[in-house]
């Protein structure tokens, strides 16, 4: 019997096939992936639609703290639902040490143009960039910023720095400050040291208008004048305010700008692992990290990467992690009792 | 208030045991309670004993033999008194207004008292930061009207933080007052001033006591959450004034001490409890002596 289609019955299927078939072809051809780090400004408008197009995925990006990220990775470490992680590298050592990521296989090509101390333990993980760390300062109460870390314990300053709390990376900056000032060693020599700058760190108190683990908020404090530095975001978030128009800017001081360690691993026994190392060497991509530069106002980690024009970073002090991750429980301590506490 | 005996008899055998149907109606709320609130504080407090090598009450020696921590604990405990003290003092008088108040002005009261309920705890704490700043409205206000020639700094101070917890918590000691002095017989304050009472003593005398059930109920519920605050002292003064909330964040999350940060927490719960036992037991005493 021949068979006949009405106009109906033609509507009826195309229904349902557009209900049932054609969207799992779609989903068959955009795979996912479930990344987690902190939140950074750059990070979901620009680097991952970036990646997602070239590479036809889908990320699925939860931001949040690096410690609460290391949390929510370890509470699934039976059965990981994160494929890649993007934390700072002493929470990174942390997690290797309880073999919560692994290293990134040859696959990812572009791990070769990596600068040397990029690639952490052996390759363990990458740094994808290094942001500047200094001092963030406001523009209309200090229009040329400090030239030394030392002006900052100038009693004009009294009541007027934000100093980031010693549980956040960032922290290391004015510890390592205070070291340089209390040692006379240049400031790559202070993280063994630490321990000799908090008494001078102490002396930083007067100016001290409070101890903040709360950026956004330490940041439109600076940013409305109600203090006239803080210590120390990072290029990151300084540059990106001051591009888009808030009067402040990075200090540049004599004694040097650390290297903020942004790093990027894969977890370990994660889903779609192929997509994971994808997402990281095109993450290391020379063309991509020119992007990484401009969007995240850091220095890319790719020696072949050519920067984009009128941008420049100067020599950075790159530091020890894990002498850091090592020591920073006992240094949180001590921040809090000596240079905190009221 | 007196209670009548429930009558309870034994089931004679062979006959259906009969439950009541009290129990039946607090099963539900009694299972979630002791499966989302007993069980983790069970494992909790079981952490604050467990050490490396097992058995230890190491984490309450540290806390307890470390001036810095009993130092972190009375200035939670201060906090939360006078948070709970200028609650009172704001509160009392409002729930008063509240309860007397008739029509359009109750609503609009009432609107008052709700209204910062709806409002997250962020966004009123970063409402007052903003509020607190040098050429905030304060400063604003005490320049143009020539109490202080400059700024004065109210951000990231104590005061700050008082007010801040106190803006945040009042509506929970106003809620408990208002429905004790809406109870209220209104009688008893008619007898008394039939008897030549002056309103003060009135107030002494009758009121006040009949309405310290709702000042219990309310100063521990303030009491209780200013003392576990976490949110709001981090935002209004930060590291400069650790509370033991503080310390139980850092030593879950940075430290990883799960025996220190259990071992704060119980401590918390004990002050909790003797809150709750406190009051209850005043509040009893309270009544027997009304009897």
């Amino acid at each position: 019997m021949p068979f006949k289609m009405s106009r109906r019955s033609l509507l009826a299927g195309s229904a349902a096939a557009a209900v049932t078939g054609f969207p799992n072809v779609l989903r068959a051809q955009t795979r996912e992936i479930f990344i987690g780090g902190p939140a950074s400004p750059g990070l979901t408008d620009v680097l991952f639609p970036l990646i997602e197009k070239k590479h036809n995925m889908k990320i699925l990006f939860e931001g949040t703290n690096s410690l609460i990220n290391l949390e929510k990775i370890r509470n699934n470490k039976d059965r990981p639902t994160m494929t890649v992680t993007m934390m700072d590298d002493p929470v990174l050592v942390l997690a290797q040490r309880e073999k919560l990521i692994e290293k990134l296989p040859a696959d990812i090509t572009n791990l070769a143009q990596l600068s040397a101390d990029a690639k952490p333990n052996e390759a363990m993980w990458a740094n994808w960039c290094q942001p500047m760390c200094s001092a963030s300062h406001n523009t209309k109460s200090m229009p040329n910023g400090v030239a030394s870390y030392a002006d900052f314990w100038d009693k004009k300053y009294r009541d007027g720095l934000i100093l980031i709390s010693m549980r956040i990376t960032q922290a290391v900056a004015p510890l390592l400050a205070a070291t340089q000032l209390a040692t006379g060693k240049p400031l790559a020599e202070c993280l063994k040291l630490a321990d000799e700058g908090f008494g001078k760190l102490k002396e930083l108190r007067p100016n001290i208008l409070q101890v903040s683990t709360n950026a956004p908020q330490a940041q439109q404090l600076l940013e409305t004048g109600e203090c006239s530095a803080y210590l120390a975001p990072d290029s990151r978030t300084t540059l990106f305010r001051k591009a888009a128009g808030a009067p402040i800017d990075q200090s540049y001081p004599k004694e040097g700008v650390i290297a903020m360690p942004a790093g990027v691993a894969l977890v370990a026994n994660g889903p779609n692992k192929d997509l994971g190392i994808t997402f990281i060497n095109e993450l290391l991509n020379a063309e991509t990290q020119a992007t990484v530069a401009k969007a995240f106002f850091s220095k890319p980690t790719n020696t072949a990467t050519k920067l984009p024009e009128g941008m420049s970073f100067p020599e950075m002090v790159v530091l020890d992690w894990e002498y850091f991750a090592d020591n920073r429980n006992r240094w949180i301590e001590r921040f809090e009792r000596e240079v905190a506490a009221r | 208030m007196s209670t009548i005996p429930y009558p309870v008899e034994s089931a004679p055998p062979g006959r259906r045991i009969e439950i009541d149907p009290r129990f039946v109606m607090a099963l539900p709320g009694l299972l979630f309670m002791g499966l989302v609130f007993a069980f983790p504080l069970a494992l909790l407090m079981s952490k604050s004993v467990v050490g490396p090598d097992g058995f230890s009450l190491a984490g309450y020696g540290r806390i307890l033999g470390d001036a810095y921590y009993r130092g972190v604990i009375w200035d939670s405990l201060t906090l939360a008194f006078r948070v709970t003290l200028i609650t009172l003092l704001l509160g009392y008088p409002a729930a008063y207004a509240l309860s007397r108040a008739k029509g359009m002005f109750q609503v609009i009261l009432f609107a008052l008292v709700f209204l910062p309920l709806t409002v997250s705890i962020i966004v009123k704490t970063f409402g007052l930061t903003i509020m607190f700043r040098r050429e905030g409205i304060l400063n604003w206000f005490l320049m143009n009207t020539g109490l202080t020639d400059a700024p004065m700094r109210f951000v990231f101070t104590e005061m700050s933080l008082v007010i801040g917890m106190v803006n945040v918590f009042l509506p929970f000691l106003i809620l408990p007052l208002y429905s004790v002095m809406r109870m209220l017989d209104a009688r008893y304050l008619d007898a008394a001033a039939t008897l030549g009472t002056s309103p003060l003593n009135t107030f002494r005398r009758v009121f006040l006591p009949l309405t310290m059930p709702g000042v219990i109920a309310g100063s521990s519920i303030v009491f209780a959450l200013s003392v576990a605050a976490y949110v709001t002292p981090g935002l209004l003064i930060g590291e400069r004034y650790m509370t033991m909330s503080m310390v139980m964040a850092k030593a879950f999350l940075n430290f990883r001490d799960y025996q220190l940060g259990s071992a704060m927490a119980c401590i918390m719960l004990v002050i909790a409890l003797a809150i709750v036992f406190l009051s209850s037991f005043l509040t009893r005493n309270l009544e027997a002596k009304a009897r």
